[in-house]
């Protein structure tokens, strides 16, 4: 009868691993769209209106419109060009779903295909890992694991909810598929799943900036595995055609172009290459040659080579050719882009990681990893070794930046389901064996028995199964907590809760971006912090001076240098730069802290790289920054303060003064502003967005009189005109 | 010195006992994909490198031919793979085939 049920189950296996597969797809769309559910199917932040208005832009004019694309309605003098400075993935992937669903029948609005792309996308990527985890290890439990903690995983979700258009939604799928077909061509040794990956690769320069993971992570294996003596002629042949075929592919996608032979980031992949094609031939010659002659040639080979690749990159890093990008030198060195590049240093993505987001975001999973790991090198094959060096690499980078920490996630996973997966097929078999050992313990020794190669305190390994089972079901409840809680929120739209529990919806952005869409003219120029650069242009189709993109640091500057400066010279700056509008965030009366007020520091450090003029010392009170009675002078005069208080000082809150910032908790300095070059024309409903008018310049400067009355006098005493004495 | 010289005769005149002729075919394949490149490179130095992407497509496609190519004869000849000949064969022009896509489409 047992044996009946029990080959009932193992027939029926594939059913229920389908069944499960699918539970967790769609588990993980799931868990994505609480943000639909509790606002609405809306693009969250800041960069996806970016994404979001290239791809309306790529479904309303074709492709090729989109490819040679210059925009003139953002860095106002300059434009950008949009088609050679972008990874264009996953705009053309939505396009293709666009236009695939059009011609199926379905007329879906291009917003809902690019919020709902995301956790299409994170199902797929659960697949992946699926697949990923069953060829590292064999077992299909362990990819079952994988891909429901693949699914879950609150770091994954927190770039991957509904309405989160970015690329990593995309990225991390093409990045566990890339491992996928490249392990898969590994073991196999067979050219067509090396091309496949390849062809993933490809997807992932298309998709992000982060391929030069991938670049690297592989290389750094294959001369592990060799310097390891685990070189086979699978690795040779999976690796060399990889190199090939991926390198000549990244170089189709016009931002990476030539950078794939020039930038410091794929040079790890050139010098592998050579070092495998030197390998075989070393080999090929040890083989033919004999020991000793052998051992000669290499001495001399090798002190020849090396001599010429440590003078060859020497040379190219001193005389500039080869160039280290910016993020490149900040993975390598974390504090190096606070001393130079405050730039990269004031994005709050790209602060160093703290042991809370750790578990915030990978919670049960830190635990469980470190186990996997154990296993990956116990028994190894070249898959395990893989997924053991890629954890190991990501989790260097996952602590030098936040943002990083998502690609630390699927290597944790995947190294916690194995993990997991050995040690309960262990406590299994102990449960099972459970009887004969007992009966081993409790023989004589005169009996001979043997020992059984399972046998455990049934107790004990009841325990622990428990306990892993608790810990599991407690990860989802975190995962779920996380996705609904902490992840799910839009930024354009805030909720609070009032006093009697009832949901209060802040909608200031989305109010002054329509009031802005809807009365200035349709080329106004629009002035503000670079953060809302590609939320003013996808809600408000507006020109702006600065966006999220970065890349004239000179520009930013310069707007940090009109925030700090006095009302006339800022006034007259924005004359020459011909802006006509100047949009400011303030939080003071609405306890909304990420405004420009706290931001301002960081705009003056900025703005301080490249103008002389703004000193940071200038605008802080012995070390201090405040806004209330003590702050400096120049901190009064800066324009950021006037805008961002105007009119602030006739505000009366609940039994403090008037003029109380909530956010900074003290009441403002100057409350009495007057703007002269400026007028207010739009203050959203609880002041978190306050829109000024430019003023053109006055007709005629003002007029001071030449003469009074009694220096008149004087003049006409000293010729001697007059004898009456006035005093 | 007289130690290499009497290294390289022996090598070579192992290899000439020592392997097939349709390994040498390979072989020469390979070298003739090598001098290409190496040709290219040296144009380049002298004429300039105006189309870069022009070089880089042919400089890689020979380079790329070269390297399958020794895939393949890795495959097919160290018998150390466990693929049969005829699958690698097809294996090796299919990627061919998109390699000269590739390249196709960067020549520009």
């Amino acid at each position: 009868m047992e044996s009946g049920v029990k080959g009932l189950l193992e027939n029926w296996s594939p059913v229920f691993r389908i069944i499960i597969l699918a539970m967790i797809c769609i588990l993980s769309v799931l868990i994505r769209v609480f943000s639909v559910i509790r606002f609405e199917s809306i693009i969250h932040e800041f960069d996806p209106w970016f994404n979001f208005r290239t791809t309306k832009y790529l479904t309303e004019r074709g492709v090729y419109a989109f490819w040679d694309w210059f925009d003139a309605e953002s860095w106002f003098p300059l434009g950008r060009a949009v088609g050679g400075t972008i990874y264009p993935g996953i705009m053309l992937t939505a396009g293709l779903i666009h236009s695939s669903l059009h011609t199926l029948g379905f007329p879906i609005d291009i917003r809902n295909v690019c919020v709902f792309l995301a956790p299409g996308f994170a199902a797929l990527t659960s697949l992946a890992g699926y697949f990923l985890t069953k060829e590292v290890t064999g077992r299909s439990e362990a990819g079952l694991y994988a891909a429901l903690f693949v699914g879950i995983v609150p770091s994954y979700i927190s770039r991957s909810v509904a309405g989160s258009y970015d690329n990593e939604g995309v990225a991390i799928f093409a990045l566990v598929f890339t491992f996928y077909l490249y392990i898969k061509s590994v073991n196999t040794g067979s050219l067509l799943w090396s091309a496949a990956a390849s062809l993933s690769f490809f997807y992932m320069v298309a998709a992000w900036g982060g391929y030069a993971f991938i670049i690297n992570i592989i290389p750094i294996f294959v001369v592990g595995s060799v310097l390891i003596g685990k070189f086979t002629t699978n690795l040779y042949v999976s690796y060399c055609s990889f190199y090939i075929l991926g390198s000549l592919l990244a170089m189709q996608i016009p931002f990476v172009g030539t950078q794939v032979v020039t930038s410091s980031e794929h040079l790890a992949s050139h010098a592998v290459f050579v070092f495998l094609q030197i390998y075989v031939l070393g080999d090929w010659i040890k083989e033919r040659a004999g020991e000793a002659k052998f051992k000669f040639l290499i001495r001399f080979l090798v002190t020849g080579a090396v001599s010429v690749v440590v003078i060859a990159s020497l040379y190219m890093t001193l005389s500039g050719k080869m160039k280290w990008s910016g993020r490149s030198m900040s993975l390598l060195d974390p504090t190096y882009a606070k001393k130079f590049i405050p730039i990269i240093a004031s994005v709050s993505e790209h602060q160093p990681t703290t042991w809370s987001s750790f578990f915030f975001d990978l919670h049960f999973l830190t635990v469980f990893a470190p186990v996997g790991l154990y296993f990956c090198l116990m028994e190894h094959n070249p898959g395990k070794l893989f997924i053991a060096g890629y954890g190991v690499l990501a989790v260097y980078f996952a602590c030098v930046m936040v943002r990083l920490l998502l690609v630390l996630a699927p290597a944790v996973c995947i190294l916690s389901a194995i993990g997991l997966s050995e040690t309960l097929h262990r406590f299994t078999r102990h449960i099972k064996n459970y009887k004969e050992w007992a009966s081993y313990i409790s023989s004589k020794p005169s009996d001979k028995k043997t020992k059984p190669e399972y046998g455990y305190p049934l107790e004990l390994a009841l325990v622990v199964i428990g306990l892993i089972g608790f810990m599991s079901v407690y990860y989802i409840n975190h995962c779920v907590w996380v996705a609904a809680e902490a992840y799910s929120s839009p930024t354009v739209i805030m909720a609070s809760k009032g006093y009697d529990g009832e949901r209060r919806i802040i909608d200031d952005y989305r109010e002054a971006y329509y009031w802005l869409r809807m009365n200035t003219a349709q080329d106004a120029r629009i002035m503000s912090w670079w953060d809302y650069g590609y939320q003013i242009t996808g809600f408000s189709n507006r020109t702006v001076m600065v966006d999220n993109n970065t890349w004239n640091n000179t520009h930013i500057a310069t707007m940090g240098m009109i925030f700090g400066s006095n009302e006339e010279v800022a006034a007259k700056n924005l004359r020459k730069i011909d802006a006509n509008y100047v949009l400011v965030i303030f939080g003071g009366l609405s306890y909304y802290s990420g405004d420009d007020i706290n931001k301002f520091l960081w705009m003056i450090r900025i703005a301080a790289g490249v103008f002389p003029q703004i000193k940071e010392e200038d605008y802080l009170n012995r070390g201090q920054y405040r806004i209330d009675s003590g702050m400096t002078e120049t901190m009064k005069n800066s324009l950021m303060y006037r805008l961002c208080y105007y009119r602030f000082g006739e505000v009366q809150g609940y039994n403090r003064g008037s003029g109380y910032d909530v956010v900074r908790n003290a009441e403002i300095g100057e409350k009495n502003i007057k703007l002269r070059q400026f007028s207010e024309v739009f203050t959203s409903e609880h002041w978190i967005v306050r829109i000024y008018k430019v003023l053109p310049e006055e007709n005629r400067d003002t007029i001071k009189p030449k003469s009074t009355y009694a220096s008149r006098n004087k003049e006409m005493k000293e010729v001697g005109l007059t004898k009456v004495n006035l005093s | 010195m007289e130690v290499l010289r009497d290294t390289a005769k022996a090598l070579f005149s192992n290899y000439q006992k020592s392997t097939s002729n349709r390994t040498k075919l390979i072989d020469l394949f390979i070298i003739f994909n090598l001098t290409l490149a190496a040709i290219q490179y040296f144009y380049m130095k002298i004429a300039g490198n105006f189309p870069y992407n022009a070089f880089l497509a042919g400089f890689f496609c020979t380079l790329g031919t070269a390297t399958l190519t020794s895939c393949l004869r890795m495959t097919i000849e160290t018998k150390k793979a466990n693929t049969s000949e005829e699958k690698a064969f097809i294996e090796y022009m299919a990627l061919c085939l998109l390699l000269y896509l590739v390249v196709l489409n960067y020549l520009g």
